[in-house]
């Protein structure tokens, strides 16, 4: 019995030590990658991904993150409309934003409304011209290369980006990924803490174990005070 | 009974899921910051040069390669998110004279510490200037419950300070 307490003390002491230093050690930017405990926690992917080419890569929205092939690029709200390569800029459209990456996948900049960005795009491509065409709400709109000038336009156009399936390997690498940042350390020591790891019943033999030590600390302090008088 | 309390949990979760407070869309801002005249954006890239001190002011590295903004004679807008606790925060800063004109909360998407969006707050960036080691020339008061969106919103000042200094047409 006084091993079982000792260990309870211990789990107590050592997670309350780390979580007092949660910030200098990083936790809850530091990310779990172990199978084990990542399946523990069911973390998976809310669904498939949705995926377009750009003939030489791959973008895809997995839950609310994008990602150029397999490595993430951005934290995304909304839907994933499309992607078109300009030259040597991938232009990704995602809800009410416009994202630029070199064709490497690094984030150039982040377009919204304030940059001229049309309200409501459903569909992206590039013309004949190498330059951006947006379907929106409210019509066709067409930007110059520096993405500062917008002007509507018609366009018959049809060949709109269109999303399509990914290479077997490639999902595989997306959801290891996707694993991977949605599970911080924090969140797993806070739990264990608590004892919240092992469900409804780890808290309760915790909150038993808490109780077992404040009346350890009563029963001490009576048998001091007894001594004493 | 029983489905009264379902509607409340129900608007409760809602009220959860939902936590994104617009206060101005950014283009708006950018529209009253030039009294409707707005010039052409202009890009700054984040050189070798300057991302070892925007680091050194955010914390950690700015994710995008140039940011856009807007000038005209002195005057400079910029639109900056930051993280609070876990959502960007979208705002507003307003820089003239090498001083901070404006600082305004555009877009809230945490739960709690939107109390930084009140003029009783942001109103203490007014004027403030950088000092050479990039920390704001003046203590800014927090607010209790709302640390980090404080954090967040003064690393901004000091990020847009910093950028509009090196902004072309900067005296």
């Amino acid at each position: 019995m006084g091993l079982t307490a000792a260990a309870f003390v211990v789990i107590l002491a050592v997670t309350g030590l780390i979580l007092n230093h949660t910030e200098t050690l990083k936790l809850d930017s530091r990310m779990i990658k172990s199978d084990v405990l990542l399946d523990w926690y069911r973390i998976a992917p809310p669904e498939n991904p949705v995926s377009f080419s750009t003939g030489n890569s791959w973008i895809s929205q997995l839950g609310q993150r994008l990602y150029f092939n397999g490595q993430e690029i951005a934290d995304t709200t909304g839907k994933l409309i499309g992607a078109a390569t300009l030259n040597d800029i991938i232009v990704i459209a995602v809800n009410d934003q416009i994202l630029l990456t070199t064709l490497t996948g690094q984030l150039i900049e982040r377009l919204g409304s304030a940059d001229g960005v049309p309200a409501g795009m459903r569909a992206i491509t590039s013309d004949d011209n190498d330059r951006l065409l947006i379907l929106a709400a409210h019509g066709t709109y067409i930007t110059d290369s520096d993405f500062i000038e917008w002007q509507e336009r018609a366009t018959t156009s049809t060949n709109w980006s269109k999303p399509s399936e990914i290479p077997a390997e490639l999902y595989r690498q997306l959801v290891t990924a996707y694993r991977g940042s949605g599970l911080p350390m924090e969140r797993v020591i806070l739990d264990i803490h608590s004892g919240r790891i092992l469900g409804p019943w780890g808290v309760y033999v915790m909150d038993a174990a808490a109780i077992l030590f404040i009346l350890l600390a009563a029963a001490g302090i009576w048998l001091w005070a007894k001594r004493n008088h | 009974m029983r489905r009264f309390f379902i509607i409340i949990i129900l608007c409760m979760m809602a009220q959860t899921a939902m936590a994104r407070d617009v206060y101005q869309q950014p283009q708006a801002f950018i529209n009253d910051v030039f009294n409707g005249n707005v010039p052409k954006p202009k890009m700054l890239w984040v050189t070798k040069e300057l991302a070892p001190d925007i680091k050194e002011i955010l914390g950690h590295e700015l994710r995008v390669l140039r940011l856009r903004y807007w000038q005209r004679d002195g005057k400079s807008a910029w639109i900056l998110e930051e993280i609070g606790k876990e959502q960007p925060i979208t705002t507003g800063i307003v820089i003239n004279d090498n001083r901070i004109e404006q600082v305004k909360v555009l877009i809230y998407r945490e739960n709690r510490g939107m109390e930084v969006r009140y003029p009783f707050f942001t109103d203490q960036y007014k004027g403030a200037t950088l000092h050479k080691n990039k920390q704001l020339d003046r203590n800014i008061d927090g607010i209790s419950g709302a640390t980090l969106s404080v954090r967040a919103l003064t690393k901004l000042a000091r990020l847009a300070l910093y950028l509009h200094n090196h902004a072309d047409g900067t005296p």
